[in-house]
Parts: C-alpha cells; sequence; structure tokens
C-alpha cells in the first residue's frame, strides 16, 4: 500500500514556535520540489497575528481607560488606572465605581459581542454583509422589548426588560428553525429569505405598539430602547452581559478551523469533514446568544456588527482564528469609543450610541465598499 | 476477472475502493441519475464519460456523499458512506468540484491546509506534519509557485490545482475529481492527468469526469459511459469507446483507430448522425 504521507500523521502537537520554526528548516532543507517561496510562511503568519491582536488589545485598553476618564468631570489617565487597580483614595473614585466603570464594560462586552457574532453570521451566510440581526434576532428582541415597556412590566424589577428581550432574540431563531423544519430546507438561503420575512413582521408589530403607547413617557422609553443606549448602565446590567458573552465567546473560539471552511462554501465543507447542518445549528445559537445577550442590556445597536469583522477582514485577511479573536476586541473597542463621543461631542447635549454608531459605522461601511480592493494584498 | 466477479458477488467483499449500487437521483420528479452501480478499484482510474446532462457530476456529487440519492448506496473500503461522520467521510473521499470560486481572500496555502481539516481534532492545534503535507501536496499538484497569493487573484485553471492539492491533503483513499482539466493548459492537463495516474499507482481509487474521450482513453484504466442518467457500458476503454457506442451515445459517426504515438485510441468524429434523437426516449 503507498504510504500515508510525507511525515508520521501523529506527530507530536507543534507546542511552541520554537518547534514549528525547527521543523521548517528541516523541512526547507529537505525538500528540493518546493520552491523556497513558502518558508518562513508560517512563523510571519504566527508572528503577524501576535502583532496584530496586541496592538488590538492595546487599542481596547487606551479606549477604556479614555472613556473613563473623559466626562462633565475630567479625571487624569494615571489616577483612573489607580482607581480602576484599587486606589479607594481619590476623590474621584465613585464617580469612576459607580457610573463611568459599568457603563464602559457594558459597552465592551456589548461591541465584542456584535463583533463576533457578525463575523459568525457573515461566515455563515459567505457574505461580507451580512450582520447579526439578519435572521430575525434583533427584531425578535425588540417585539418582546417594546412589548415589556408598553405594558408596563418593567416596573416589576430591573432584570424584565433584559430578560424579555434576550428571550425574545431566541425566540426569533426557534420561529425561523420551526418554519424551515416545516419545509424540510434548512438551507442557508431558506433561512435567510425567512429571516427577512421575520424582520419585516416583527418590525410591524413594533410599529404597531408603538403607535398605540400609552403615553409619551413609555414612547419616549421605547424609541430610546430601539436605537440601543449605554446610559445609566449599572452593574446589574455588567453582571447580565458579562457571563453569557464570555461563555459564548469562547465556545465560538472552538470552531474557528470549521468557519473557514465553511468560506469554501457547503458542498466543499461538507465534503471537507464539516458537518454543515450541525454546525451551523450550534453556531446560529451561539451567536444568537451573543446578540441577545448584547440587546439585552443596551437596547438596538447597528453596524458594530456589520462594520467591525469587514473591517478586520480587510485588513488581516479572512482567517477566522485571527479574525475573531480580533472582531470581539475592536468591537469592543468601537463601541467604547462611539459611547463617548455620544456622551461628550455635543456636551451637554447627548446623543444615543446607537446613534453615533450609525453616524460613524454608515460612512466608514460606505468607504469600505468603495476601497473594495480587487488587486492582491501584497 | 473470475476473482473481481466473485467478490463482485459478496463471496469475498473487496475491502477497499468504493462501490455504488443502484443510485438513482431524483429532482423534482425527474429522473437524472438512473439506477447506476458502479465501481472503483484501489489503483485504479475510472472515468465517467458521456454527453452534456447524462447525469456525471451528479453521480459524483453522490459518490462525495454531498448530494442523496433517493435510493441506492455508496460504500468505500465496506462501510456505507452516508453513515460515517462527517470527518471520517472526508479522510475516506476527497471531492474536486468543477466549480471552484471563492470569494474570501485566503491565500492558496490556506486553502490546501484546509484538506488537512478531517485529521485535526477540534481542540488540537495543527500539527507541523500537517504543513508538511499541505507543502507536499502543493508541490504534487504542480503550485508551489501559488502558495502565498490569494486564491481572489488566481485563475480558474490555477483554482483547480489548488483544490486539486486541497483533496490530496485529505490523504483518501478515494480521489473524485469533476472535470479537473476543463479549465487547464495542454501543459497543464496533461500534469494533472499524470498526476492522477500517479495517485492510482499509489494505492487510490481515482474518479474523474473527463470530457476528452481521447485523454479518457489514455490515462484511464476503466471507462463508465452514462446517458440519459443511465450507465451504458463499463469496461476497458476499447470496450467503451467504440464506432457503435459512439454513434448511440453521442450521435456522431466516428473512426476509431489505435494511437500509435500513445498506444491509445485516436477517435475522430466524422459528422454528426443526422437522426440522432439527444432526449430521452
Amino acid at each position: 500500500m503507498r504510504s500515508r504521507g510525507m511525515a508520521p500523521a501523529e506527530t507530536a502537537p507543534a507546542e511552541t514556535a520554537h518547534q514549528v520554526r525547527t521543523a521548517e528548516m528541516h523541512h526547507g532543507a529537505s525538500a528540493t520540489a518546493t520552491t523556497g517561496t513558502e518558508d518562513g510562511v508560517r512563523p510571519r503568519t504566527r508572528t503577524r497575528a501576535v502583532a496584530a491582536l496586541g496592538a488590538l488589545a492595546a487599542l481596547l485598553l487606551g479606549a477604556l481607560v479614555l472613556a473613563v476618564s473623559i466626562g462633565p468631570i475630567q479625571i487624569p489617565f494615571t489616577e483612573t488606572v489607580q482607581v480602576v487597580l484599587g486606589n479607594r483614595s481619590s476623590e474621584h473614585a465613585s464617580i469612576i465605581d459607580s457610573i463611568r466603570l459599568p457603563r464602559v464594560l457594558v459597552g465592551l462586552f456589548v461591541g465584542a459581542a456584535l463583533g463576533v457574532a457578525g463575523a459568525v453570521m457573515q461566515a455563515l451566510f459567505r457574505n461580507p454583509l451580512a450582520e447579526p440581526g439578519v435572521l430575525g434576532v434583533s427584531s425578535g428582541a425588540a417585539v418582546a422589548a417594546v412589548a415589556v415597556i408598553v405594558s408596563g412590566a418593567t416596573a416589576a424589577g430591573a432584570w424584565v426588560l433584559p430578560l424579555g428581550a434576550f428571550t425574545g432574540a431566541l425566540g426569533a431563531l426557534v420561529l425561523v428553525y420551526a418554519v424551515a423544519s416545516a419545509r424540510r430546507d434548512r438551507s442557508i438561503a431558506t433561512l435567510l429569505l425567512i429571516g427577512i420575512a421575520l424582520n419585516a413582521l416583527f418590525g410591524a408589530v413594533v410599529s404597531a405598539m408603538v403607535t398605540n403607547a400609552p403615553n409619551d413617557d413609555t414612547l419616549r422609553g421605547v424609541v430610546f430602547w430601539l436605537n440601543g443606549d449605554l446610559v445609566a448602565r449599572t452593574w446589574s446590567h455588567v453582571q447580565m452581559v458579562v457571563i453569557p458573552v464570555a461563555i459564548t465567546l469562547a465556545a465560538v473560539l472552538v470552531f474557528t478551523r470549521d468557519l473557514n471552511v465553511m468560506l469554501l462554501g457547503e458542498v466543499q465543507a461538507q465534503a471537507s469533514g464539516v458537518d454543515v447542518v450541525r454546525l451551523r445549528r450550534v453556531l446560529l445559537v451561539l451567536a444568537a446568544v451573543l446578540t441577545g445577550a448584547a440587546v439585552a442590556v443596551a437596547g438596538i445597536i447597528g453596524f458594530v456588527g456589520l462594520v467591525v469583522p469587514h473591517l478586520i477582514r480587510m485588513v488581516l485577511g479572512p482567517d477566522h482564528r485571527l479574525l475573531l479573536p480580533s472582531a470581539a476586541l475592536l468591537g469592543g473597542t468601537f463601541l467604547v469609543l462611539a459611547d463617548l463621543v455620544a456622551r461628550m461631542l455635543f456636551s451637554p447635549v447627548t446623543l444615543q450610541t446607537g446613534t453615533v454608531t450609525a453616524l460613524i459605522g454608515a460612512p466608514v461601511f460606505l468607504l469600505l465598499v468603495l476601497r473594495r480592493r480587487r488587486a492582491p494584498r501584497t | 476477472m473470475s476473482a473481481s466477479d466473485m467478490s463482485a458477488n459478496g463471496t469475498a467483499p473487496a475491502p477497499h475502493g468504493l462501490r455504488a449500487d443502484g443510485i438513482t437521483v431524483e429532482i423534482d420528479g425527474r429522473t437524472i441519475v438512473d439506477d447506476v452501480t458502479l465501481a472503483a478499484q484501489p489503483g485504479q482510474v475510472l472515468g465517467l464519460i458521456g454527453p452534456n446532462g447524462a447525469g456525471k457530476t451528479t453521480l459524483v456529487r453522490v459518490l462525495a456523499a454531498v448530494a442523496t440519492p433517493a435510493r441506492g448506496e455508496v460504500r468505500v473500503g465496506g462501510r456505507a458512506l452516508r453513515r460515517l461522520p462527517a470527518r471520517e467521510r472526508a479522510r475516506q473521499v476527497a471531492y474536486v468540484p468543477q466549480d471552484t470560486a471563492l470569494d474570501f481572500d485566503f491565500t492558496a496555502r490556506d486553502v490546501v491546509l484546509m484538506g488537512r481539516h478531517p485529521h485535526v481534532g477540534r481542540f488540537e492545534p495543527l500539527r507541523v506534519a500537517d504543513h508538511d503535507i499541505t507543502d507536499a501536496m502543493l508541490a504534487e499538484a504542480g503550485a508551489s509557485h501559488l502558495a502565498g497569493q490569494l486564491v481572489t487573484t488566481l485563475s480558474g485553471g490555477e483554482r483547480q490545482l489548488v483544490h486539486l492539492a486541497k483533496a490530496l491533503a485529505h490523504q483518501p483513499e478515494v480521489l473524485l475529481l469533476d472535470e479537473p482539466v476543463a479549465a487547464l493548459d495542454l501543459r497543464h492537463q496533461l500534469h494533472v492527468l499524470q498526476l492522477l495516474r500517479r495517485q492510482a499507482d499509489r494505492g487510490l481509487a481515482v474518479i474523474a469526469v473527463l470530457h476528452d474521450l481521447e485523454q479518457a482513453a489514455r490515462f484511464c484504466d476503466r471507462l463508465a459511459l452514462m446517458q440519459h442518467g443511465r450507465l451504458v457500458v463499463s469496461g476497458h476503454p476499447r470496450e467503451v469507446l467504440t464506432h457503435t457506442s459512439l454513434a448511440e451515445v453521442y450521435g456522431v459517426n466516428a473512426v476509431v483507430v489505435d494511437d500509435v504515438t500513445t498506444g491509445a485510441l485516436r477517435i475522430t468524429a466524422l459528422d454528426v448522425l443526422p437522426d440522432f434523437a439527444p432526449v430521452k426516449r
């Protein structure tokens, strides 16, 4: 029989960059058939990934310090860092602790969740224009949230609205699959069509509830929620968003290589050993949890899930091993900074966070579309 | 012949290779593939030939388990392919489709590396061996010079070479190809056909949809001629490509002679037959 490969398949995993490099040198010396050009590709790729993630993490840290420091009362950056690290002696400790930090942290987790959810949806639909709400998850959350606000159920407790929105988000996905099952067809095109229909339906239901809102206060609450905002977020919101987002992000990262193969198309993915139907179901649920958790604590914030993964793909390429963590970091950074702009740009008049993400996101997105590269990256 | 006939009857089931029994595919009530039974042995190149619309592509999709037949079963190494887990299936069978278009900016090497997907567990990192196999298969497919280039910038033929390298990186028992040389220039056609020959000699069962009958005769051990979704005849190229079969299936008046240069067949279609009905009767 023919040999099963150039090297034994049971070689121990390459844990360190050093091992990889050693193997490469060995390979480069032994392989005469290959040209020398791909020598060193792997260390370079790895270095590039580490550098990119490091830069994005530094950017996020900078944005966090900036957003906590800047406000109606300016706090020096060093003082901010000290307070966050546990120094209680600062006169600004209570502002940071009870107002700014929870708001910024909610922004961080919501942005990270939306960035990753968008990247996952774009991969599953093989379309860089897909976004987290494409299957009706966000508008499903909106129906539930608006119902909660209009009915006055918010009085029962701070957790009613987020829980309702989260349930609405997952309910929308269940509905998509229920309709698809009735047709015995779970192809991605069918899911997309069902999502379009549900988005329209949910939008109409929301409109009906809004026009029949009992009073102006309720209406204001609804509009605020529908545009998305981070104002008055508290530690209880942080608690609500941290656990589902952290767990789900970790789970999504397990599927990075599967997502890469999915980009080859359903047929090639299936032929490459991906159980396409099951993978899609798992990832749609995870993306819905991310989106639902984000929407639950911040309302509907657009453009983060669309622009952030798109931007990263253009600069760093489509490999999800790098794309997903980058989308989490940049998504968090983008939303924290957008919220800062919303608070401060026209101070004392504040904009809604969701308004600012759209105001920044839409032009950036247009720019990306116009600059869409068709030539080689190098 | 008698030994393989016996094994086909079940007295001593062939342990390797691919076997398809009674494959029938219906799409919207139309029968696209009609009760096709065929086998590909390790070490052999089986050519699937037939006029446009004969059902070759659909049959190959069933053999690759990316399409589900209405009836029939595909077995690899004696096991029903569709009952294998996706990962195990991809270790047994690799498939190069006709359409290899891709919208995302992966390098050619990234795509070939994806051929290792069925060999690497979800919680395992890629190993040095996976990278080595990737480079070796790029070289085998004659695509090493494309390794660092984005697949979005490659020509159709170059992309086909990259996908061929990816399929080889599966290290499969069975290699399925849908018109692997259709988009290639003369040199690359020959390169790929010789590559298939070489892979078969190393013990793979290779099944390729081919359009050029002379190439099919020269590089395949056996041919399966399809028409209207049915398998008309299969066997040695000299048994399959005859004046009569070419008239009945392709509707041409063709001369089939020995090619003194290649030792295979030379087929010259002299004329189209006037009373040929290309649709199913």
